[in-house]
C-alpha cells in the first residue's frame, strides 16, 4: 500500500487540477441541461476526473514483467484516496474563491460565477461545504476504484451501460421526436419537467443496457466456439451487419424530424470532408491545412456562375461578374476551375517536405479567405457578407432544400466516397502514395512520380463537390465564412480518426520484435540453409518461384 | 557498347568537393565494384546517378542517352534501380506491398481504373503481385512464405538488406547500383549474398555497379573494379591489378590489410 | 502517357523511352512564370504609387512613419520567431501553439496591467508598474511553453515528423478555447501609461519616434543581444547547440537533453512573453484571437531569416515588419485597391510561400532545400 500512494496522490492531483480547470474554462457551470433528474451536464462532466483517476489507479497493470490486480477493497480504498486529494485540490480552489470573493476572481475567470460556486459545495457557504466536496470526491474516486478493481466482465458492461445512461440523457431533442414518430410513450424515461432522463428511467436503461453487454459479452466467446467460421458465413454476417446499419441510415432523417436531418446532413458533409482529407493526410502523407481553400473556391464559383447575389448593406445586389447557368452545368466548369487552382498552388510547392507543405497550404487557405473576404473584392464576391439567393437545383421531385432530401444527397456522397477511398487504398494508385507518406525520396528512387502522386492527392474534387453541395443545402452560408475555419478542424480530427494509427503513430515494440525476430530467423535460416540453395538455385527470377 | 557512362563528373557541397571530374564507364552485363576509403565520393556517385544530386559539372549518359536533369522516378522507369548505403524500406507496408511498388513504374492504372474496377486493372495487379512475387522468389525461402504479409520493420537486418534488393528487381532494371549490399550482415549472410549478386548477372542478365568495402566480396563477384579517392579516379582494372596499385595502397595506407 | 512497358515482356525496359516533353522541367517553368509576374505585380504597383497625383499621394512624413511602425512590428516578429527558431533548431519541429504561447503571456499581463491602472499604480510609477508586468507575461508564457513541451511534445519526440505538427495545431486550438473559457471572448483594452501614451514622441538622432516604438525597438534589441550572449557564452547555451547539433551525442557527452529541450522551450516562453506585453502596449487591446495571425506572421518572419539561425530570426522579423507596414500602401494604392491593410496577410503568406519556393533556407541559410 504505502509503495502505492505517491502515485496515487499524483493521479488525484492530475484529477483535481483538472477538474479546477474544467470549473475555470466554463464547462462545468454552464452547461445546465439536466441528464439525470436534477444532475446537470457540468455537473456529470466535474465527475469524471476522479471516477476515471480512480478507475485508472486500480487497474490491473503489469509490475515488472506481472500483472497485478488489486482486490476490491484494495481498489475502492485506494479511489479514496485519489477521491481524496482531487478533493482536497477542489476544497482549495474554494478556499481561494472565498477568501478573494466572487466578484473579484470574475474579473479574470468569467465563469466563476455564484451558481459554480453553489455547485462545487452544494449550496453550502464556508467549510461546510468545502468539506461536503471533499466527501463528494473521496465518494467518486471510490465508485471509480471499485469499478477498476473488478474483472473485466463486470467492468466493461458497467462503463458501456452508464455511457448509454448519459448519452441517452443528452439526446433526449434526438430521441423523444424519434420515439414519438414511432408512436411510443416515453413520458417514464424523459421527464417532463428537468427534460432529462427520470431516476427510474435511468435505472432501467442501466440496467437494460448492463445485462445486454454482459449477456452478449458472455455469449459471443460461446457463440464464436459453436460456429464453424466458414467464409460464407463471415459474409453472411458482414451482409447482415451492413443491411442493418443501411437500414437505419435510411430510417433516420424520417424517425428524428426534419431539424434533426439538416443536423445530420451537415454531420455528413463533415463526414465526406474529412474522408477527402483522409485519402489526401492518410493515404499520401500529406498535411493540406489549406484543403478548405478549395472548398471556397468550389463555393464561390458555383455561386458566381448560377446567379447568387451578393450582400450589400442596401439589399442584395448580383455581382460583378454573373451567369445563370444551371447547377448541373455549372458543376463541370467548377470542378475545372478548382482543378486549376490546385494545379497552379500545388506544382510550385509540391517538392517541399511535410511540415513546411503544412505551413505553406495553410497560407494558401488564409490568403483565400482574405482574399473572398476583402474589400477589394467585394464587387466579385461580396466581402465579409458573403454571397446569398442561390438558386436551388432541384433533381425531379428531390429538392436538396428539403432537409431530408438534402440528407440523402449528402448520404450518397459519403458512399461514394467512402467506396472510392476504399478502392484506393488496396490499389497501385493507393500503394504510391503509402510509400510517399513512409520515405518520400526512397518512393521517388523506385520509381513513383512524388510531385504527380501529390498533384493527384491534392487536387481534392471531392473538396469541391462538397463546397457546392453546402451552397445547394444550406442558402446564405457564406455570411458566416468565418465559421470554416471550425469545419477545417473538425474534418482534421476525423481524418486523423479515420487514419490507420500504425501509419502515424510508431510502433514502441519494433525494436523488441525485431531482436526477437532476429533470433528466430537465424534458427530457422540454420535449418533450411542446406537445402536452400539448391532450391534457389533451381528457380531463378524469370520462372516464377516463390 | 557502354551500357552507363559518368563523363567529368563534379558535384561539390559548399567548399567540400565530393566527386571532382569523374569517369567511371560500365560495360552491359558486367559487375563492376567502385572501391575507395571513406568519403571517396562513392555514394554521391550513386545520388548523381539516379537523380537525387544534379551534377554541378559533366554528363551522364544510359544507352547513349544524357540522363542528366531528369527526376530519379524517370530515371528508374529507364532501367536504372538502386539500393541505400543504410536500408530504407517503406516500415508500415508488408513485405509484399514493398516489392508492389516496384512494379509502379512498369503498370499504369489510374485512379480510375482503381475506383471502377475494370478488367485491365485487375489484369495489371495481378501481373504486378506476380512480378512482385518473383523478385522476391529470387532470394529463395528467405522472403517467401508468411513473411510476405509482414509488415517491413518485423524483417531482420539480413532480410531487409535482401528486400531492398527485391524491390529494386521488381522496377525490372537493365542496370542495378548496389551500395554496400554486404555492410551489417554475418559472414554467412556475406557469402550468400555474394552468390546472389553472381546470380543476378548470369541468370537476370543485369549489369551491377557495387560499392562495397568487403573485399572478399570485390574480389569474388567484380569482373573490373574502379578505385577513388577525394571523387576522382585512382585506378581502374582487374581486382588484381587494382589491389596492387601502389595509389590505391597508398589512400588505404595501412586499411588494405584488413580486406 | 508512355507509361512502362508491356507487362508481358521479360524483364528489362528495352524499350522504355521518355518523350521530348517529360525532360521539359515544368515546376521550373511554373516557377519562373510565378516569378515573373510577382515582379512585375510588384514593380508595376509601386510605380503607379508612386505616380499618382499629389493630392491622393502620401507624403514623406506618412512614409517615414510606416517605416517606423514597421520597424516597431518587425521587433514583436522578432521575438516570437527567435522562439520558433529556438525550438526548431533543437527539435526540427514547427511549434505551431507558439503564436497561443504569446497570446497567453499578454494575456496574464494584462489583467495586471489593468489592476495597475486602476489603481493608479501604471502612471504614478510606470516603470515599475511596467517591470512587473513584463515580468508576470514572461513567467506565464515560459510556464505555458515548458508544460506544453512537457506534456504534449515530449511523448512524440520520436515519432513521425507530421506527428508533432498535429499535435500543435491541437494544442494551439487549446489554448485558444482555454483563453475564450477562462477570460472571454471581448476585446479588451490594454492600458498604456501616459507617458507613452497617445501621440507622445521621443526624438531620437533626428528622427520623431512614438515612445511605445521605442521601448518596443529597444527592447527588442536587448532581448535579441541577451539571447545572443546566453546561447554563446553560457554552459547552457552550449548544451542547446550541441543538442540541436547532434540530440544522441549531446547525450552521449553527458547533456540533460530533456532539460536543455525544456530551457529551450523555456526562452522562447520568456521572449513570447516580452512580444505579449509589446503587442499589448502597441495595439492597445488583447483577446483570445491574438495569437494567431502573430504567430503565423513570426514564424514567416523566422523562415524568411533562415529557420535555426537566431540572427535570422531577428533579421526576418525586422523585414517582415517592415514589408508589412510599407508594402499594402506601396503595392496596393496605385491599383486603386480599397483597404489595403486588409491585404497585409496575403503579402505574409506571399513572402511565405515565395521564400520556401526559391530560397528554402531562407537569407541567412544555407540556400539548399534538406536532403536526406
Amino acid at each position: 500500500m504505502i509503495r502505492r500512494i505517491p502515485r496515487v496522490v499524483r493521479a488525484g492531483l492530475v484529477a483535481g487540477i483538472v477538474s479546477v480547470y474544467l470549473c475555470l474554462v466554463g464547462i462545468v457551470g454552464s452547461l445546465v441541461t439536466d441528464v439525470v433528474g436534477r444532475i446537470t451536464v457540468g455537473r456529470v462532466v466535474l465527475s469524471i476526473p476522479a471516477i476515471l483517476a480512480g478507475l485508472v489507479v486500480a487497474r490491473p497493470r503489469v509490475v515488472s514483467g506481472e500483472l497485478r490486480r488489486s482486490s476490491v477493497w484494495a481498489g475502492v480504498s485506494s479511489g479514496a484516496i485519489v477521491g481524496l486529494t482531487t478533493g482536497a485540490l477542489l476544497a482549495v480552489f474554494i478556499g481561494v474563491v472565498n477568501l478573494l470573493g466572487i466578484e473579484t476572481i470574475r474579473n479574470v475567470f468569467i465563469a466563476v460565477k455564484p451558481d459554480l460556486m453553489s455547485l462545487l459545495t452544494f449550496g453550502h457557504a464556508g467549510v461546510v461545504g468545502s468539506v461536503l466536496r471533499i466527501v463528494a470526491e473521496v465518494a467518486l474516486g471510490a465508485v471509480g476504484g471499485a469499478i477498476g478493481a473488478t474483472p473485466d466482465r463486470i467492468r466493461v458492461p458497467t462503463v458501456i451501460a452508464a455511457t448509454v445512461v448519459i448519452s441517452l440523457g443528452l439526446l433526449r431533442r434526438i430521441v423523444h421526436p424519434a420515439l414519438a414518430q414511432l408512436g411510443l410513450r416515453d413520458d417514464w424515461l424523459f421527464s417532463v419537467v428537468t427534460l432529462g432522463l427520470t431516476w427510474f428511467g435511468a435505472v432501467a436503461v442501466f440496467v437494460v443496457a448492463f445485462v445486454t453487454t454482459f449477456a452478449w459479452r458472455a455469449n459471443s466467446a460461446a457463440i464464436v466456439a459453436r460456429t464453424h467460421r466458414t467464409p460464407a458465413t463471415e459474409r453472411g454476417v458482414r451482409l447482415i451487419v451492413l443491411a442493418a446499419i443501411g437500414g437505419g441510415l435510411i430510417a433516420l432523417p424520417f424517425l428524428v424530424g426534419s431539424i434533426f436531418s439538416q443536423i445530420l446532413g451537415t454531420v455528413g458533409i463533415y463526414v465526406l470532408l474529412g474522408l477527402g482529407l483522409n485519402i489526401v493526410v492518410g493515404y499520401a502523407g500529406l498535411l493540406d491545412l489549406g484543403y478548405v481553400a478549395f472548398f471556397a473556391v468550389g463555393a464561390y464559383t458555383t455561386a458566381v456562375l448560377t446567379g447568387g447575389s451578393r450582400v450589400t448593406t442596401t439589399g442584395y445586389a448580383p455581382p460583378s461578374f454573373s451567369l445563370h447557368l444551371s447547377f448541373f452545368v455549372a458543376i463541370p466548369i467548377v470542378v475545372v476551375v478548382a482543378a486549376l487552382v490546385g494545379l497552379l498552388i500545388g506544382a510550385p510547392v509540391l517538392r517541399l517536405r511535410g511540415d513546411y507543405l503544412a505551413i505553406v497550404t495553410l497560407g494558401f487557405g488564409e490568403i483565400a479567405r482574405v482574399l473572398f473576404s476583402s474589400d477589394w473584392l467585394k464587387g466579385a464576391f461580396g466581402g465579409t457578407q458573403g454571397m446569398t439567393a442561390i438558386p436551388a437545383a432541384p433533381i425531379g421531385n428531390l429538392n436538396f432544400r428539403d432537409t431530408q432530401h438534402f440528407y440523402f444527397l449528402v448520404l450518397a456522397f459519403c458512399l461514394i466516397a467512402l467506396y472510392i477511398s476504399w478502392r484506393l487504398a488496396d490499389s497501385r494508385v493507393g500503394r504510391a502514395w503509402n510509400a510517399m507518406r513512409e520515405d518520400e525520396q526512397v518512393a521517388e528512387a523506385v520509381g513513383v512520380s512524388t510531385v504527380r502522386y501529390k498533384l493527384l492527392a491534392i487536387g481534392s474534387i471531392p473538396g469541391v463537390i462538397v463546397g457546392a453541395l453546402v451552397l445547394i443545402g444550406i442558402p446564405g452560408v457564406f455570411s458566416e465564412f468565418e465559421q470554416y475555419r471550425l469545419l477545417l478542424y473538425g474534418a482534421v480530427l476525423m481524418a486523423i480518426m479515420i487514419l490507420r494509427p500504425q501509419g502515424l503513430i510508431p510502433n514502441i515494440r519494433r525494436s523488441q520484435e525485431l531482436e526477437e525476430e532476429d533470433v528466430a530467423q537465424d534458427k530457422w535460416a540454420e535449418a533450411v540453409t542446406s537445402d536452400e540453395h539448391a532450391a534457389s538455385a533451381a528457380s531463378p527470377l524469370g520462372e516464377g518461384a516463390g | 557498347m557502354n551500357l552507363l557512362e559518368v563523363r567529368g563528373v563534379s558535384k561539390h557541397f559548399g567548399g567540400l568537393y565530393a566527386l571532382s571530374g569523374l569517369d567511371v564507364e560500365v560495360e552491359e552485363g558486367e559487375i563492376l565494384s567502385i572501391i575507395g576509403p571513406n568519403g571517396a565520393g562513392k555514394s554521391t556517385v550513386f545520388n548523381v546517378i539516379t537523380g537525387l544530386y544534379t551534377p554541378d559539372d559533366g554528363n551522364v549518359v544510359f544507352r547513349g542517352e544524357s540522363i542528366v536533369g531528369l527526376t530519379p522516378n524517370q530515371i528508374t522507369r529507364l532501367g536504372i534501380a538502386r539500393t541505400f548505403q543504410t536500408v530504407h524500406l517503406f516500415p508500415n507496408m508488408t513485405v509484399l506491398e514493398n516489392a508492389m511498388v516496384g512494379q509502379h513504374c512498369r503498370s499504369r492504372t489510374t485512379i480510375f481504373g482503381a475506383v471502377f474496377l475494370t478488367p485491365s486493372m485487375r489484369r495489371e495487379e495481378r501481373s504486378i503481385r506476380e512480378h512482385a512475387e518473383r523478385a522476391l522468389g529470387f532470394f529463395g525461402r528467405r522472403l517467401a512464405g508468411y513473411r510476405q504479409d509482414q509488415p517491413a520493420f518485423s524483417l531482420s537486418y539480413a532480410n531487409r538488406r535482401r528486400l531492398e534488393m527485391a524491390r529494386a528487381l521488381a522496377t525490372e532494371p537493365t542496370l542495378l547500383l548496389l551500395d554496400e549490399p554486404t555492410a551489417g550482415m554475418n559472414p554467412r549472410e556475406t557469402l550468400e549474398l555474394r552468390d546472389h549478386i553472381v546470380r543476378m548477372r548470369d541468370e537476370l542478365g543485369l549489369t551491377i555497379l557495387l560499392i562495397e568495402h568487403d573485399m572478399r566480396v570485390v574480389k569474388g563477384v567484380s569482373d573490373r573494379v574502379v578505385a577513388c579517392d577525394y571523387g576522382q579516379k585512382i585506378a581502374e582494372g582487374s581486382y588484381e591489378e587494382v589491389a596492387n596499385d601502389e595509389h590505391v595502397i597508398e589512400a588505404y595506407l595501412g586499411t588494405k590489410a584488413a580486406g | 502517357m508512355a507509361e512502362g512497358t508491356d507487362l508481358q515482356a521479360p524483364p528489362g525496359p528495352a524499350t522504355a523511352r521518355l518523350g521530348r516533353l517529360q525532360r521539359l522541367p515544368l515546376r521550373r517553368l511554373i516557377q519562373i512564370v510565378l516569378a515573373i509576374l510577382i515582379i512585375g505585380f510588384v514593380v508595376l504597383g509601386t510605380y503607379k504609387t508612386l505616380k499618382l497625383p499629389p493630392d491622393e499621394r502620401y507624403d514623406p512624413s506618412t512614409w517615414k512613419a510606416f517605416v517606423i511602425s514597421g520597424v516597431a512590428q518587425g521587433g514583436i516578429y522578432a521575438l516570437i520567431a527567435l522562439g520558433y527558431t529556438l525550438v526548431y533548431g533543437v527539435l526540427r519541429m514547427i511549434n505551431f501553439a507558439h503564436g497561443e504561447v504569446f497570446m497567453m503571456g499578454c494575456f496574464a499581463s494584462f489583467f495586471f496591467a489593468d489592476a495597475y491602472a486602476n489603481s493608479g499604480l501604471l502612471n504614478r510609477h510606470p516603470f515599475y508598474a511596467l517591470a512587473i508586468i513584463f515580468a508576470i507575461a514572461m513567467l506565464t508564457s515560459c510556464l505555458i511553453a515548458m508544460l506544453l513541451e512537457r506534456v504534449a511534445y515530449r511523448p512524440l519526440r520520436n515519432s513521425p515528423r507530421l506527428v508533432p505538427l498535429i499535435t500543435a495545431i491541437g494544442a494551439s486550438l487549446f489554448l485558444q478555447n482555454t483563453a475564450f473559457g477562462f477570460f472571454g471572448p471581448q476585446t479588451q483594452a490594454y492600458p498604456v501609461p501616459d507617458v507613452l501614451g497617445g501621440d507622445r514622441t521621443w526624438t531620437i538622432v533626428g528622427i520623431t519616434m512614438q515612445r511605445i516604438q521605442v521601448v518596443v525597438i529597444v527592447t527588442a534589441i536587448l532581448a535579441v543581444i541577451g539571447l545572443t550572449l546566453f546561447i554563446s557564452r553560457t554552459r547552457t547555451g552550449r548544451s542547446i547547440r550541441a543538442v540541436a547539433e547532434d540530440r544522441e551525442i549531446a547525450s552521449l557527452m553527458g547533456i540533460d537533453v530533456d532539460r536543455t529541450i525544456m530551457i529551450t522551450f523555456a526562452l522562447g516562453g520568456l521572449l513570447a512573453g516580452i512580444a505579449g506585453v509589446q503587442f499589448g502596449l502597441t495595439f492597445g487591446q488583447v483577446s483570445p484571437y491574438i495569437g494567431f495571425t502573430p504567430g503565423i506572421a513570426a514564424f514567416t518572419a523566422s523562415v524568411l531569416g533562415g529557420i535555426g539561425s537566431i540572427g535570422g530570426a531577428a533579421l526576418g522579423g525586422l523585414l517582415l515588419g517592415l514589408l508589412q507596414a510599407v508594402g499594402p500602401p506601396l503595392l496596393f494604392t496605385g491599383f486603386n485597391i480599397p483597404a489595403p491593410f486588409q491585404l497585409q496577410d496575403v503579402i505574409t503568406f506571399s513572402v511565405l510561400v515565395l521564400v520556401l519556393i526559391f530560397r528554402p533556407g531562407g537569407i541567412l541559410g544555407s540556400g539548399e532545400a534538406e536532403k536526406v
